[in-house]
Formats: C-alpha cells, sequence, structure tokens
C-alpha cells in the first residue's frame, strides 16, 4: 500500500506548480468568528461620515454643490450598474461603494464648474478607473481622483483655481482681503484665488519690472544695474505679499478649519472632515498610518524646505533676466511659521486627500509599514509640487503617483513568516 | 475567387491598428482631427499599395540577407513621391498638421511589415490587394479614432462646429462643451485603449457563440456514458455545459473539455 500510496503523493504539489492557482485565502482552524463588517457597511458608513462635509458645503457654496454632489452620486451608480449588467456580473450598486465614489468625486470639483463636470468626472471615476480594470477590489488608481485628473485636463476653464468661489450670499465670512465682507445686493458669489493660488501667484507672479527701453539703450553697465534693482525689488515685493498673506491677507485660520474658503466643494470644511474620518479610524477601517505620516510630512516639508522666489524683468517678450531665491519661512519669519505650516496642512484638498481618498482600502498598502511609507511619500510629493511644481494643488497628482506604487510598497513589506528565515 | 474574399476580409480580419497592432505611432499622433486622419491613412495607403507592388516584382531578385534595407529603399522612394505630391495638392492646413509623419510613413511597421509578411512571398495582384485591403483596414481605424478624438475632443467634425439641435424652440441637444484631453496624448491613449478592449470584447463574445454553438451536438454523446472522464466532471459536467451552451454564456473552458472528453470517449467507443 505505501508503495503505491508514494508516487501519488507528489503529485498534487507538481500540478500547484505547473498550473496557475486560482486565488486562495489561507485561514486558521475552525471554529471562526464572523465579523459583522462588510463591504456595504463599511462603504455606507463611509458614506455617512462624508455628510456632515457635504451638508455644509451647500452652507458654503450654494444649492450647485449639492447639485454637483447629487449629478456625480448619480452618475456613478447608474455607470456602475449598467456596466455591471454589460459584463454580465452581478450589480452591486447597492453596496455603496459607487456612491462614495460620486460624492468623493463632487468633493474635489469646484462648484463654479458646469453641470457637465461632475458627470463626466464621475463617468470616468467608475468606467474607466474603477470598471475597466476589473471592480471594486481591481483597481489600481483612486477612482474619484482619476475622474477630478481627467476633468482638470479635459476642462481646464472650469477647473481653473481663479474660478473658485470664495464665498456666497447670506454667508458673511471676515477677513477675504480685496474680496470685502459685504457682497452688493443681487451678487449670487464673488470669485477668487484659492488660498493655496494666492500663496503659489505671491511666489510666482513678480514678472514684470519693465525697464523703458531707452534705459537699456542707454549703455549695458547702466541698464545691468537696472536689472538688478528692479530684480531686487521684484523679491521684496514677493516677500511681502507672502507676509502680507500670512498676517491678514488670507482668510482666517478659523475659517480654514470651519471651511469657508476658496476651493472645491467639499475640501474645505477640514473640521467636519475629520469628524467623520475620527469614527472611521476608530472603527478601524481607516489606518491612522496613512493620514499621519500625510501630514507629518507636509509638516516638515514645509519647514524644511525653502520658498522659491521668481523674479523676471521682461522686455517684451523676452525675458532679460530672472532671478530665483530661496526663503526658509522657520528662520525668515520665525512667528510666522506655525502659520504658515498650519496654511498648507488646511489648504486645498489636503485635509479630504489624507482623510478619504489616500486610505482608500483598494489603492492603499496593506502592511502598517507600507502605510508609513505611501502615507510619507504621498506628504512629500504634494509639498514638492506645491513649492515647485506648475499646479498650486498637488493631492491629487500625488496620491495618484502613489497609488501606482502601492504593489512595489506591498512587495518590499511583505511581514516575515513566524519561524522563516528572512 | 479566393484573392477577392481575402481581400473582402482583410480589413477587418488583419486590421494594422486593432488586429495586427501595427503603426501606432502615427495613429496616436496624427488623429486629432478625422480630416487628418482620413489624409494620414490615404498617404500610407499609396505607399503601402505601390510598394507593395513592386517588393512583390523583385522579390525573387532580392537576396535574403538585405532584404529589410531593399524594402526601405523602395518604400523610401514611393514616400519622398506621396510627400511632394501631398505638398502640391493637398489643403495647406492638413500638411502643416502631419508635418514630420508624412517622411515617417518610411519607418512605418504596417508597410515594412506587409512587405515582409505578405509581398515578398506572393504576386503582385495579391500584393496589391492585399496593400488595398490593409489600407481600407488603416482607413477605417485612424477614421474612427480621429472620428471619436474630434468630436468629442474639439466639438468639430471635419473641422465644422457642432452646433446645439433645436427643434421647434426647445433644445433637443444642448451646446456641447468639448473635453480638451481628448485631444491631446492622453486622450489619444484612453481611447484607442478603450476601443482597443471594446474589440476584443466583441470577438471574444463572437467565438465563444461560436464555440457554444457548436458544442450541443457533443453532450448528446457524452450523455450516452454514465461516467464521463474526470476532466468533464472537474469542468461542471455535461448538464452544465448544455445549459450554457442555450444561454449563449461565456463557457469556453467547460465547453472545451467537454469537447475533449467526449471526443477521448468516441475514440474509446
Amino acid at each position: 500500500m505505501s508503495a503505491q500510496a508514494e508516487p501519488i503523493a507528489p503529485k498534487p504539489a507538481a500540478a500547484a506548480k505547473t498550473e496557475p492557482a486560482p486565488p486562495t485565502l489561507v485561514v486558521g482552524h475552525w471554529p471562526h468568528l464572523r465579523g459583522k463588517d462588510s463591504i456595504a457597511r463599511i462603504m455606507w458608513s463611509v458614506a455617512a461620515c462624508l455628510v456632515p462635509a457635504a451638508l455644509a458645503s451647500g452652507w458654503f457654496f450654494g444649492i450647485r454643490a449639492y447639485m454637483h454632489i447629487g449629478l456625480a452620486a448619480a452618475t456613478a451608480v447608474v455607470t456602475e450598474a449598467a456596466i455591471q449588467r454589460l459584463r454580465k456580473v452581478p450589480v452591486t450598486v447597492s453596496d455603496g461603494s459607487a456612491v462614495v465614489t460620486g460624492i468623493l468625486t463632487a468633493f474635489c470639483l469646484p462648484a463654479q464648474a458646469g453641470w457637465y463636470v461632475p458627470v463626466v468626472a464621475s463617468l470616468v471615476a467608475v468606467a474607466i478607473a474603477k470598471q475597466c480594470f476589473g471592480g471594486l477590489g481591481a483597481n489600481v488608481w483612486n477612482p474619484a481622483l482619476i475622474g477630478r485628473a481627467f476633468v482638470h485636463v479635459a476642462y481646464p476653464v472650469d477647473l481653473n483655481p481663479s474660478s473658485y468661489p470664495v464665498l456666497t450670499s447670506g454667508h458673511v465670512t471676515a477677513n477675504l482681503g480685496t474680496a470685502g465682507d459685504a457682497l452688493p445686493a443681487g451678487v449670487q458669489a464673488i470669485t477668487g484665488a484659492s488660498p493655496l493660488a494666492q500663496m503659489k501667484a505671491a511666489c510666482h507672479a513678480v514678472t514684470g519690472a519693465t525697464p523703458g527701453a531707452n534705459q537699456l539703450k542707454a549703455g549695458v553697465e547702466a541698464a545691468a544695474a537696472d536689472i538688478q534693482a528692479a530684480l531686487a525689488q521684484a523679491v521684496q515685493q514677493a516677500q511681502d505679499q507672502i507676509h502680507a498673506g500670512l498676517t491678514g491677507g488670507l482668510p482666517h485660520l478659523g475659517d480654514m478649519l470651519m471651511g469657508s474658503r476658496g476651493g472645491s466643494i467639499g475640501e474645505t470644511s477640514a473640521l467636519l472632515l475629520a469628524l467623520g474620518a475620527v469614527y472611521l479610524i476608530a472603527k478601524g477601517w481607516v489606518r491612522w498610518q496613512i493620514p499621519a505620516a500625510y501630514f507629518g510630512a507636509v509638516i516638515l516639508g514645509a519647514l524644511a524646505l525653502p520658498i522659491h522666489l521668481a523674479a523676471e524683468v521682461t522686455q517684451g517678450t523676452a525675458v532679460v533676466a530672472s532671478r530665483d531665491q530661496y526663503l526658509w519661512a522657520a528662520a525668515w519669519m520665525p512667528e510666522l511659521a506655525w502659520k504658515y505650516v498650519a496654511y498648507h496642512v488646511l489648504s486645498g484638498g489636503l485635509v479630504l486627500g489624507a482623510l478619504y481618498m489616500a486610505t482608500d482600502m483598494v489603492t492603499s498598502p496593506l502592511t502598517g509599514r507600507g502605510m508609513l511609507i505611501f502615507g510619507a511619500g504621498c506628504g512629500v510629493l504634494t509639498i514638492l509640487i506645491r513649492l515647485y511644481g506648475g499646479y498650486p494643488e498637488a493631492v491629487c497628482y500625488s496620491i495618484l503617483l502613489m497609488n501606482t506604487t502601492v504593489a512595489l510598497i506591498d512587495r518590499y513589506t511583505l511581514p516575515r513568516i513566524f519561524g522563516h528565515e528572512k | 475567387m479566393g484573392l477577392w474574399k481575402e481581400f473582402i476580409q482583410k480589413p477587418i480580419q488583419q486590421n494594422p491598428v486593432f488586429v495586427l497592432v501595427l503603426g501606432l505611432c502615427p495613429t496616436l499622433a496624427v488623429s486629432t482631427s478625422l480630416a487628418n486622419g482620413v489624409a494620414m491613412a490615404c498617404a500610407a495607403t499609396g505607399v503601402l499599395i505601390c510598394s507593395n507592388v513592386l517588393i512583390s516584382l523583385i522579390r525573387k531578385f532580392i537576396p535574403n540577407q538585405i532584404r529589410i534595407a531593399c524594402f526601405i529603399v523602395v518604400i523610401a522612394g514611393f514616400v519622398t513621391m506621396c510627400e511632394i505630391i501631398m505638398k502640391a495638392l493637398a489643403p495647406e492646413a492638413i500638411n502643416k498638421a502631419l508635418g514630420i509623419f508624412i517622411p515617417l510613413i518610411v519607418v512605418n511597421c504596417i508597410i515594412l511589415g506587409r512587405a515582409e509578411a505578405y509581398a515578398s512571398q506572393h504576386g503582385p495582384l495579391a500584393s496589391m490587394l492585399d496593400g488595398l485591403g490593409v489600407g481600407v483596414g488603416y482607413l477605417l481605424s485612424l477614421g474612427l479614432i480621429s472620428f471619436i478624438r474630434e468630436v468629442l475632443g474639439a466639438g468639430t467634425l471635419w473641422g465644422y462646429r457642432l452646433t446645439p439641435v433645436v427643434l421647434g424652440g426647445t433644445t433637443v441637444i444642448p451646446e456641447y462643451t468639448p473635453a480638451a484631453v481628448l485631444g491631446m496624448a492622453p486622450g489619444a491613449f484612453i481611447i484607442i485603449g478603450l476601443l482597443f478592449g471594446l474589440f476584443y470584447w466583441i470577438g471574444n463574445r463572437r467565438r465563444e457563440a461560436a464555440r457554444c454553438a457548436a458544442v450541443p451536438a457533443v453532450p448528446q454523446v457524452a450523455r450516452d456514458f454514465p461516467k464521463p472522464p474526470k476532466e468533464g466532471a472537474e469542468a461542471g459536467g455535461p448538464g452544465r455545459g448544455r445549459r450554457a451552451a442555450g444561454r449563449g454564456a461565456a463557457v469556453g473552458p467547460s465547453a472545451q473539455v467537454l469537447t475533449q472528453g467526449a471526443r477521448r470517449a468516441q475514440g474509446k467507443g
């Protein structure tokens, strides 16, 4: 008997080696405790956590915000159902993942955008970013951010930061710089740059200071001195502008925390977003590692990396001379450095991105160590793009870039199996 | 007749973009508008037909070791002619838009691929029809891609702006806001990727349908044997195969295994 059994025994192993085995979930001995968590439960909880910020968005940006959220969520659900029907797989719109995708997509769009922007963004998010890759759990990138990135390139006019609404009529907010507190009767909304765009503009919009043509003709040396003076003046101007912004030109930090500032629909209210996230972290559906590493990297980056001031002297369209100056916030204005860092943390989509987008279960690493690496990478990319890149806002692209590396991170942070050599 | 039948099937079955996956670089680059796409496809088709015929004529004199170089010389000659003709006759805007991509037809892999795979082994008439067939396939695919990109990405068609459709005072189709991204490089990749997926999906469904249509006779044989071979049982047995065949659903592997099992059973019988 044993002689017969021996040749049979190696067979399953050989078969397993040659044939690609279906993905298996290895579990231990029974009995098992059954958790109550399910996709539907988690997704609807996330949706519920987004509700306060969604409600507040209407208060800040008017009825258009609700319209956008509704349109995006409806498009996401319809698209998901239609594609799943076509793919002949079970239609799973009732699990709420499409709704969450829709809401998050709308959250990173400005209320001023046309009605087609949330529809297209949501369509791209669900159809291309999610279903084309195999549906929930198989997507490489965060669908909502893909949708946002698509419309960002597709409709640059609608998503231009300078057209982001600052406040709507009936809602009074203090300290909006030149926008003023009181809205004239009949005005629906004032558009203006979001705080990040304002900061960026202060650093980079210092071209100008054109010396007259006759001055340049008068003599090369005299002209060179003029140009140097103009450059120095421009840099000083930029410095003053940033300083003025931090001491009063930008929205109040309190407003930044509550959310009455320029920006996308759902990203402004840091406090309400954090409220929902605290619940999700307490439940264990969002791990603290990603937001912590993300915020930490942004704070450290803002302190460690210098602000880049660029000045140019132009004549006609040609750049005659330019100067780059680097300033460390902590060394240059020690008393305002904390404020500068606070603006970095609270402005843009950082709070929304770090708490809800980067922590997406599908597109983030599996291990705690991997999550720390992932979050830190997002933070470093965000601060690098913000300070030195072309876009005023960087959260979307930094998270998408880090999503790409998740498989690699998972590979290198695999926990060592107990009892095995490394 | 065989030649004609082959020619008729060529644009779809040997489609250079979606089946052979050749010549993607100009396809991605010039498909920004329908006019550009059609002009590019026409230029490439003209060169393809001429080079196919000439290469087919001289195929017996070309030493095997240097055949690629000979093909390139022939193709380059026709491309030069094509470029000069286009400069003389085609509208300025199209010449400007196609730019470097007309001279680059020299290294277009569709043309070199057809020379290597077909013209160097077939007679001149067959090679001409091959060039025409593949050229029409290129025209169809480039036309489709550039049609989608121009309509969605620029809101125009053949250069004419799409206007809102108004019927009896009510706007039926509102003003379209073009999605600029589709006119840019990422848009080209997205559109081509989606079309690849779509055609693959359609082809797959058709293959499945053909396979399932062939199945029903088989379970009849398999059912005669009370104990089907193990592979058949693993795949779900004859009952499942038949049911799925009736539905026309995707049960490719099981149907195939079943056929094998049945064939073996037949051999035994």
